[in-house]
């Protein structure tokens, strides 16, 4: 369990107190509105000195490194002329967790300017509950009444009043530079997509920890440009995940890069974000992943969740690879499919087997195997379901026009 | 006074097709100005003359039509054509193949409204008209991050950004730097010639995404290396004409190991060369069906490399004419940038039509040198920036902090002598 600190380490660094329930902490370190790293430092106490953070600073090469650049870089950059940014819309998609959403919410609110609006997709709601959280704040809100994340978020992009729709899970909560960080990747009109760093909201159940080190979406403190000249576009899971992602509304729209087959609410699980990094790569347009455009994301606190969690990701993303396979005949799809069976799936069941230090807990790998297994009839499950939907879609259509 | 604000200038290269595309995509504009179109046609033997004819006879379509027909002369001298026809105190060059935005005329003409000397270079970016092709993908990928980088605020302009397929610039201006260079019959680097003249008489290139027109034309292998040919022998033109620019060319040097080998097949053992190259050209269907794209690149930019430099020999002769021609070129060139002063102004100023060595000063003190080269796909002012954060970042923070202090020291010097002044 470790305690979550943010230090900016173009002011003056103070100590941090109250700590005294956590042995030791991990902290943020930033240069204004830059992300520079994260260092793990111990606690005594209950108190983190200034002089610790500093030293844990100057320890780490990556970080010093890091933070030279971005002061020289910086420096450079004042006064330089920039291209305005593009306008953009926050699409928050949601089911029924309303108490997460009014965290995700409330930050959203603080960090938005009159250049874009927040709009939240209900997606087959039980109850009117998100409806009335979502009247107490300054932004909109539309229902989706098909169950499907993908399903949502299309809604959403075709909402969006913005150039730029900027997707956030109901589990996140939003940093001010997250929106600017974003937007200032757009300049280059070859960027379809950018992503963005999210890091752990709370670290306070062993889940939690676990989840992080295995499974965090965090892609490391250096800004990437992915195109199809440096991979190969199924290997988008390297690019960034759903919870921190933004798209040009007119890219979405004209590819519909939501299939409504794929992520929650349908038997696929997850793996929707995936497939739209894929079909944006493969498109010859480039994604950026910039860690400045900061969020944070509240993991699932119970080793139950982390068992359903797992499986869903696996389940989604061999979807997404079987997907690509099938019906874009990407051979690469087999490949990194592989890859990444070897390198999460068996080397997790190795480190369990053999008791390796902070290794999963054996029903979580399993769980891993078991959605990795049962994609490619998931995914033809949800395929199906989605035709025939769409079949039965197509014949009321016509009966209406009769 | 002329009675046209504008006059659009459309040599056209017998596709009828695309022609009668174009000129119901001029008829639609949205702009109130009175403009003239005036076709060029290039030695036309199909039916673009009737398209162009039947356009002449729609009335009200335009202010003013005018078809000319020439026997083929290529299109730097159907340009030159149309330009000395014209009547209108804007010239706006459009390729036969694109179609225009409804506000394209209006964009151009609202920035001749506000600068003079200037030429305003357009948007004109392919459609993918077979979807998947990797070909076309390529080919569109390279204009998105040509036109990205001419347009970045900071960038300096070079000659290669002059494209004549959707530009526009005032007919005094035109006229003065002398039109296109009707050496560049057949070949391609018309524009680019007329670029180097356009900068060197003081006009301004400005590059403006709003003035959009799509080009419409299916891109194909075999087409593209036909363009490359063609471009080899343009290049040589140009570095005949002008040794300022031979460092900044192509033919100083192949680049890695594979295109080296390629344009020595290319230069040494032509037919060879000719029957593997056919062959790799014929099998490129292979990893475009499998989806591996980065092979499929990497094969086509070695083809690219092949027929670059068969367009070579076929221009000069032989590898020894292409060693006189390189030691033509001027000597290499130092420029310098100061890091104490904002970057972007001088980076504008900064000459990238060679490769060059920039000096990094802070100040007096030299930082470090960064390699310039003409080829750099990114922006030059983020690219420079990055540069010298990752390999001067030390060096730099040390000359800012010794300034600082420096700067502390004299203000408590002075602080002292105040005090005794008292």
């Amino acid at each position: 369990v470790k305690a979550l600190l943010q230090v900016d380490l173009a002011g003056r660094i103070v100590d941090q107190a109250g700590l005294g329930d956590y042995l030791s902490a991990r902290v943020v370190l930033r240069y204004g509105d830059r992300v520079i790293g994260v260092v793990d430092i111990p606690i005594e106490d209950g108190l983190l000195s200034a002089s610790d953070i500093r030293l844990a600073a100057d320890g780490s090469v990556e970080v010093s490194e890091r933070l030279r650049r971005v002061v020289v870089e910086e420096l450079l950059m004042q006064n330089s002329p920039t291209s305005a940014p593009p306008s953009w819309t926050v699409v928050v998609c949601t089911r029924d967790r309303t108490e997460l959403l009014r965290t995700c919410l409330d930050s959203l609110v603080a960090v938005t300017d009159p250049s874009g609006e927040i709009l939240v997709i209900d997606n087959a709601p039980s109850s009117d509950a998100t409806e009335r959280l979502v009247a107490e704040y300054p932004v909109r809100y539309a229902v989706e009444p098909r169950r499907g994340l993908n399903r949502a978020r299309m809604l959403g992009a075709h909402l969006a009043t913005g150039e730029i729709v900027i997707y956030a899970d109901d589990d996140t909560i939003a940093e001010p530079c997250w929106i600017p960080a974003l937007l200032k990747e757009f300049s280059e009109a070859r960027v379809g997509g950018v992503t963005g760093l999210t890091l752990p909201y709370e670290l306070e159940t062993p889940a939690q920890e676990l989840f992080e080190r295995h499974y965090g979406f965090g892609k490391g403190f250096h800004r990437r440009v992915f195109d199809i000249r440096s991979v190969a576009p199924t290997s988008s899971g390297a690019v960034g995940s759903g919870g921190n992602m933004a798209f040009r509304k007119e890219l979405i729209l004209r590819k519909g890069l939501f299939e409504a087959e794929l992520d929650m609410g349908t038997r696929a699980r997850t793996g929707g974000d995936l497939y739209a990094i894929y079909r944006v790569l493969a498109d010859s347009y480039r994604m950026v992943y910039t860690p400045d455009a900061l969020n944070w994301h509240r993991h699932r606190r119970e080793l139950e969740d982390l068992r359903r969690t797992f499986y869903d990701y696996s389940a989604g993303a061999y979807s997404v690879f079987w997907k690509c396979l099938v019906e874009h005949r990407e051979l690469a799809a087999v490949r990194i499919g592989w890859w990444w069976f070897r390198k999460h799936h068996l080397r997790e069941l190795a480190r369990t087997l053999t008791r390796r230090p902070n290794h999963l807990p054996v029903g979580v790998v399993l769980a891993a195997f078991k959605g990795t297994l049962a994609a490619p009839f998931l995914h033809l499950v949800s395929r199906r379901a989605e035709r025939s939907r769409r079949a039965a879609h197509g014949s009321v259509l016509k009966e209406k026009t009769a | 006074v002329s009675e046209f604000s504008c006059t659009v200038v459309i040599a056209s290269d017998s596709r009828p097709d695309q022609l009668n595309r174009l000129l119901s995509g001029l008829s639609l504009q949205t702009t109130d100005a009175r403009i003239e179109v005036i076709v060029i046609l290039d030695g036309v033997t199909d039916a673009s003359r009737n398209v162009a004819l039947a356009w002449e006879e729609k009335v009200g379509a335009f202010a003013s039509f005018l078809v000319y027909e020439q026997s083929r002369n290529g299109l730097a001298a159907a340009r030159n054509r149309g330009a000395f026809l014209a009547r209108g105190p804007v010239l706006l060059f459009l390729d036969d193949d694109v179609i225009p935005e409804a506000d394209l005329i209006s964009v151009h003409l609202r920035h001749h409204a506000t600068a003079d000397h200037i030429a305003v270079l357009g948007d004109l970016e392919p459609v993918q008209m077979r979807p998947h092709s990797l070909c076309e993908l390529s080919l569109w990928s390279w204009w998105e991050d040509t036109f990205h980088r001419r347009s970045a605020p900071g960038q300096p302009s070079s000659f290669r950004d002059f494209t004549a397929g959707n530009v526009s610039l005032r007919a005094e201006d035109f006229s003065r730097a002398g039109g296109f260079d009707t050496d560049f019959a057949t070949y391609r680097r018309e524009g680019h010639e007329l670029g180097h003249r356009l900068l060197n008489s003081g006009v301004r290139f400005v590059a403006e995404r709003g003035a959009r027109a799509r080009r419409h034309t299916v891109a194909t292998v075999r087409g593209a290396l036909r363009a490359k040919r063609n471009e080899a022998q343009g290049d040589v033109l140009l570095a005949r004409k002008y040794p300022e620019l031979i460092r900044g060319l192509p033919l100083m040097a192949a680049g890695d190991k594979r295109a080296r080998r390629a344009a020595g097949l290319a230069m040494f053992l032509p037919w060879i060369g000719d029957l593997i190259f056919l062959a790799r050209a014929t099998l490129l269907w292979i990893p475009e069906r499998l989806r591996r794209r980065r092979s499929w690149q990497a094969k086509f930019d070695v083809l690219q490399t092949y027929a670059y430099w068969r367009g070579l020999r076929r221009a000069v002769g032989s590898m020894k004419a292409v060693h006189a021609l390189r030691e033509t070129a001027l000597p290499p060139m130092t420029q310098q940038i100061d890091a104490s002063r904002p970057l972007a102004a001088q980076v504008e100023r900064l000459n990238i039509d060679v490769p060059s060595r920039l000096l990094v000063l802070y100040k007096d003190d030299a930082v470090g040198s960064i390699e310039l080269n003409p080829g750099n796909p990114e922006p030059l002012l983020p690219w420079i920036v990055r540069e010298i954060s990752e390999r001067m970042a030390s060096t730099l923070l040390l000359d800012v902090a010794r300034g600082v202090l420096v700067q502390q020291a004299a203000e408590a010097a002075s602080d002292v002598q105040l005090i005794e002044t008292a």
